[in-house]
């Protein structure tokens, strides 16, 4: 097989929100950054959004990777320029204040606090750009928003990584690959996309490059690049499982963190399901942190995975899909996984366990959905348990409080970190306060692996901010500021 | 692994008596499903593969042939067990080609409407 060699100041591993950030910053201070990306560069529009197409090309393993355990919880990853950006709903929540301050007391986070994070959730807010639909929300949103106010319950819209050019009601994401990616490469940072990093390069304990697979029209080829520093961003997954493939263990993607959620379908007297006005932005917050309602994109092969009964009954019941759409409630999971290599499979083993308190939370969460969407003028709700029967009334919604077990729910989960956590000593993190990991040298990690806990809300924006906040001080303490 | 998993998705997305009129859309909803298989992670995907092969010769106990030769009312008599199997894998089997057939089915239908 063919080796390329190359060098570079500084190499760049993974391309999402925390590696568009650190290639974009270091390559616009001067350094030559090399950005390597494991999926392909593809623009917004290659396929659509949720679409099998979107997942055969942007998602790892088409979407089907699952976290084991008692319960099921199946978890996606982008694998493309950009990453996550490309595929999420892009939906911004800066993070609270009090979270942030909470983590730099516990964890030992130096200059980490709300006042310290404040002009760098500006700049990204700025830089990356964020956005409302001009005209309003949508029926779907409006039908959430009806049931929060009749339950008298807070509810917001919320902002997107998204621009509404005039007259432009769809507007345009701002993925990394159209705002980040390219600031980086204008500054004469190198991408090459469609590069597997096998593992990095020791010396003693220092880093010095990383050895990888480039997959290309003409075939593969080794890739071996030697650098002077490496940023490992790969996210929550493939962060840890780089470092441990490189022989780097400890504490490393020991304590996973997720959110679970549980989607629900239901039905109403009239139309609410418009597909073309995008994903819907509002969330009921009366919860939050620890719970968020919320609803998702309900195309007609989504509404199909709820609807019960055999094929004859699902057609029947799809012929209503304008008056029926999907809810969701997410939760902040009580206990943390693990992600692991596999002898001989390349793939993670990532391990979730689903706790009794965990489904207790999302019963619960699911009983007050219910009674919201009745609130709401709800005919029925589809239950989303194995065997479960329609609800029709809101005394029904009730007993879903403690109908949930390990075998009657199926769970998706969003918003993966916390694998490599900072901490202030080897005890609490396994990168200092600034994404250095502790007992190496020229090896550092910047993105949602560095989050020492869930922050129980959208966590691009804090990932960016965070990234920005780490990237900034390196340049001080290494290339003069 | 396609006319199994071909029989299967019938059972999943074809109603009885339209499986001529939906012979294209199921053909393409079964190597959708097929290469999906593969796409998963291999330690699941080579799982998944041995337990459809299984489930195959199953029918040779249940009803004196492989699933995929079996009347379509034993066919889903088969699933029925299976799904209600005390065994998780064999659950899983069948939950795992019951969404991902309805899904990549009803996505085709879309596109189509579309």
């Amino acid at each position: 097989m063919r080796t390329e060699t190359l060098s570079c100041d500084v190499l760049v591993v993974g391309s999402g929100p925390g590696g568009a950030t650190t290639a974009a910053l270091l390559a616009e201070a001067g350094l030559d950054v090399l950005l390597l990306e494991e999926g392909r560069d593809l623009p917004l529009d290659s396929a659509p959004a949720h679409s099998l197409e979107e997942m055969a090309q942007k998602y790892r393993n088409d979407g089907l990777t699952p976290a084991l355990g008692r319960t099921k919880v199946t978890y996606v990853e982008g694998r493309c320029v950009g990453g996550a950006s490309e595929i999420n709903a892009g939906l911004y929540h800066p993070p609270a204040a009090e979270t942030l301050d909470q983590w730099a007391n516990r964890y030992e986070l130096t200059e980490f606090g709300a006042q310290e994070l404040a002009p760098h959730i500006s700049a990204i807010e700025e830089q990356v750009g964020i956005g409302r639909r001009p005209d309003g929300v949508g029926p779907h949103s409006r039908t959430l928003v009806e049931g929060a106010e009749a339950m008298g319950w807070k509810h917001r819209e919320m902002l997107r990584f998204w621009r509404y050019p005039s007259g432009d009601q769809m507007g345009v994401r701002r993925s990394m690959r159209e705002t980040l990616v390219p600031r980086a490469l204008a500054a004469g940072c190198r991408l090459l996309a469609g590069t597997r990093v096998q593992r990095l390069l020791r010396k003693g304990q220092r880093i010095v490059g990383a050895v990888g697979l480039a997959s290309t029209e003409a075939g593969a080829h080794r890739v071996i690049v030697r650098s002077r520093f490496t940023f490992v961003c790969a996210g929550a997954i493939q962060t840890p499982l780089l470092l441990r493939r490189s022989g780097l263990k400890g504490r490393i993607g020991n304590t996973l963190s997720l959110n679970p959620m549980i989607r629900v379908a239901a039905r109403f007297p009239g139309p609410i399901n418009d597909p073309s006005l995008g994903v819907p932005v509002q969330q009921v917050e009366e919860f939050k942190p620890t719970m968020t309602l919320g609803c998702s994109h309900s195309s007609l092969a989504h509404l199909a995975l709820w609807m019960p009964g055999g094929p004859e009954q699902r057609a029947r019941a799809l012929e209503q899909w304008q008056r029926t759409a999907i809810f969701y409630v997410k939760v902040v999971a009580s206990d943390r996984g693990v992600v692991r290599n596999l002898p001989v499979f390349r793939e993670a083993l990532v391990r979730f366990p689903v706790s009794q308190v965990d489904l207790k939370l999302l019963g619960l969460g699911l009983s007050r959905l219910s009674r919201l969407l009745f609130a709401a003028g709800a005919e029925s709700i589809f239950s989303p348990l194995v065997g479960g029967s329609p609800l029709t009334t809101p005394s029904d919604a009730e007993t879903l409080e403690s109908a949930l077990t390990h075998e009657n729910v199926s769970l998706t989960a969003i918003h993966l970190h916390s694998t490599c956590p900072m901490g202030g000593d080897e005890q609490k993190g396994v990168t200092d306060p600034w994404g250095q990991v502790w007992n190496t040298q020229a090896l550092w990690l910047n993105d949602s692996s560095l989050l020492p806990e869930t922050p129980g809300i959208n966590p691009q924006g804090l990932i960016l901010a965070l990234a920005r906040r780490n990237i900034l001080r390196w340049l001080e303490e290494h290339h003069g500021g | 692994m396609f006319p199994i998993v071909r029989a299967l998705l019938t059972c999943f997305v074809v109603a009885p008596g339209q499986e001529q009129a939906l012979t294209t859309d199921l053909e393409s909803t079964t190597t959708e499903v097929v290469r999906k298989v593969t796409a998963m992670p291999r330690y699941m995907g080579l799982g998944i593969q041995l337990l459809t092969h299984v489930f195959d010769w199953w029918g040779l106990l249940h009803g004196g042939r492989r699933f995929r030769s079996l009347s379509r009312e034993q066919q889903q008599r088969q699933v029925s067990l299976w799904r209600r199997a005390p065994l998780g894998l064999m659950r899983d089997t069948i939950e795992f080609y019951e969404k991902m057939g309805t899904f990549v089915f009803w996505s085709y239908q879309e596109h189509a409407r579309e």
